[in-house]
């Protein structure tokens, strides 16, 4: 059997593991170990083990998402959310469909902490969803709203699915935050005039509010300015390349920790739910991550993803059908798997298909994060699709009353503003990589 | 759901009610929070080191080292945590309509394949720490003997281990979010 065979055959049984509620971390470690032992042998996995775990976790780039995790749980036990909303709302609530839109500005700021869209979901959908059902909204433009707005917090940079695709794309952190800084303010606008049409649409689904006058405005205003510098100062000095992006997010969780004490938000009891909540979801990315690396370590000896680049190339194949094919992959895919595990599975396989492809003529280094923020911007559709729209399970957890079809139904116009923005961003390759460029990244 | 499971209730878990889970739990959750203290020592260790290259240009030597050794430890301490909370990962997707005993059979054997990966890499990072005090190998910038460093992975792996254990004895629940109770 040639390590090629063996290849398909591991990503087959691993899927088969998956499916068979095994973590999934464990199923790729599985896997891999197994193919690793078919290609080399028993003593050198063994060997390779040695070094795995702390290989694997001590990754400085790595590092940045322990921290990252840890300043946006503090941020939001510490009020921020409510005072973003606040602040949006007090500017935008009074159009028709404004706190629907304020709720969706809210979670865009949220995301700028936060590098994660449930938790963006969750924070946010606590905060607004009442706010949305005082006003009358209709459940389903309400629920719909946050749902796509919760995607927001992994669209807009810092983003933990992008710190991991820099890594396995051997790009530069920072410049794939810069990259994905347009693409997540076009998806921000996009949902705010899917949410203009809806309620000029649809009568009554999203009542204008009551107009605030610029006193009010500015007391919002002075509630959310302390946060809001910190968080221009960190991710500005991300792109100045004045931090390292792990520096950036341990002067973040140092200065949100101390704004949300100063500011007698966070009691302690805030302060260990957020403290336990990181360690969750830390334990939870890096178990993942520590499969995958068996995986993609088994994966690089059996050459089975130059092998399938090969074939796609001599197939002769345009770029943009394999790139449809890759983009309806993912929206398969994200039917049945969260956005990390997507990404860690299948960039091994995809980039360097898409590397030995041409599309319009980019360099390697611009081709391998267009793509990056691409994939990124698909697999978080599958969080707002059926069947495990993990987005929209939150959110109607949060309103009980409210049937998931119905939230499901709401999700559908800001949909199609995800797929509009993705083609944009597939034809114009610019809209990404604009700012790398300007910046310098 | 490899991001951040949100706690969407307010109450603090009470846990395993069991001595053995009581005794895991309590550990686990030792463990999770040295892990905390150990971020919030590298936040502050990076800020202290930003600050030093800002206001004199003399940043903390090998700051970079000790963040990851510090994220690293604090990582390997995060999991047990994560386990008994029920919290790694799965697809759930094809085994939802099947029966809640069939379910709870797949769930054990994962646990048990976890504890047994736990174990494996508890065990050869032990073998990594031995073999690396005995060569001498050392980090790059401060020079410290990097054993040590691959020897505190072990009791977050061996916790990991036991965890898995525990849950394949005791049947793990998982509650994703949207499933019914």
């Amino acid at each position: 059997m040639s390590s090629v065979t063996i290849g398909f055959l591991v990503g087959g049984l691993t899927l088969v593991l998956l499916a068979l509620r095994i973590h999934i971390g464990m199923a790729m470690l599985v896997g891999g170990s197994i193919g690793y032992i078919a290609v080399s042998g028993w003593d050198p996995l063994m060997s390779y083990f040695k070094h795995l775990a702390y290989g694997r976790f001590s990754v400085y780039d790595l590092s940045v998402v322990p921290l990252f995790l840890l300043m946006g749980n503090i941020a939001s036990h510490g009020g921020l959310s409510r005072r973003l909303f606040e602040a949006t709302n007090a500017f935008l609530g009074h159009y028709r469909g404004g706190v629907a839109m304020s709720a969706i500005g809210a979670c865009a700021g949220f995301g700028a902490i936060c590098g994660s869209s449930l938790a963006t979901a969750a924070t946010m959908g606590k905060v607004a969803l009442p706010e949305l059902r005082r006003n009358r909204y209709s459940p389903a433009l309400a629920t719909g709203a946050l749902a796509a707005g919760g995607t927001l917090g992994i669209l807009i940079p810092p983003s933990v699915v992008l710190v991991i695709y820099a890594i396995l794309a051997e790009q530069n952190v920072a410049a794939m935050f810069m990259a994905a800084l347009i693409p997540g303010l076009i998806a921000m606008f996009g949902y705010m005039v899917v949410v203009a049409i809806y309620a000029r649409v649809v009568p009554d689904a999203g009542p204008a509010s009551v107009r605030m006058n610029w006193p009010q405005r500015m007391v919002a205003v002075g509630r959310v300015w302390p946060i809001v510098t910190v968080f221009v100062v960190v991710i500005g000095g991300i792109y100045g390349g004045i931090f390292t992006p792990t520096e950036a997010a341990a002067v973040g969780t140092i200065a949100t920790t101390a704004l949300a004490v100063i500011s007698r938000e966070l009691d302690f009891k805030g302060f260990t739910h957020a403290v336990f909540g990181a360690a969750e979801s830390t334990a939870m990315i890096f178990l993942i991550l520590l499969g995958a690396d068996v995986l993609n370590a088994f994966l690089a000896l059996s050459q089975m993803p130059q092998a399938l680049a090969q074939w796609v190339l001599g197939s002769g194949m345009s770029p943009a059908a394999v790139l449809i094919g890759i983009i309806l992959v993912y929206l398969l895919l994200g039917c049945v798997m969260d956005s990390l595990s997507m990404i860690l599975l299948t960039i091994p396989i995809f980039l360097p298909i898409v590397m030995g492809l041409d599309y319009w003529g980019l360099n390697p280094t611009d081709k391998a994060i267009w793509f990056g923020i691409l994939a990124l911007m698909v697999v978080e559709i599958g969080l707002i699709t059926p069947p495990v729209g993990m987005n929209v399970f939150i959110i109607n957890s949060l309103a009980k009353d409210i049937p998931m079809r119905e939230t499901f139904r709401g999700v559908l116009p800001f949909l199609a503003s995800d797929l509009v923005r993705i083609a944009l961003l597939a034809l114009f390759p610019a809209l990404s990589l604009w700012l790398v460029h300007v910046l310098g990244g | 759901m490899a991001e951040v499971i949100p706690q969407l209730d307010e109450q603090v878990d009470p846990g395993p009610r069991d001595a053995v889970g009581h005794f895991l739990f309590a550990w686990s959750q030792l463990s999770a929070l040295g892990g905390a203290v150990l971020l919030f020592a590298a936040c502050a260790l990076s800020v202290y080191s930003v600050a030093g290259r800002w206001l004199s240009g003399t940043p903390v030597l090998g700051d970079v080292e000790m963040v990851q050794m510090a994220c690293a430890l604090a990582i390997a301490a995060c999991l047990p945590y994560a386990q008994m909370k029920n919290a790694h990962v799965i697809v759930d997707f094809f085994t939802a309509s099947a029966p809640l005993g069939v379910r709870r059979t797949l769930d054990r054997i994962a646990s048990l394949v976890l504890a047994a990966a736990a174990a494996v890499i508890a065990w050869r990072s032990f073998v990594g720490a031995v073999e690396a005090a005995n060569s001498g190998e050392s980090s790059m910038i401060l020079g410290w003997p990097l054993w040590w460093s691959y020897l505190t992975l072990g009791p977050g792996f061996l916790l990991l281990s036991l965890t898995g254990l525990y849950t394949a004895w005791k049947g793990s629940m998982h509650n994703e979010v949207g499933e019914q109770q």
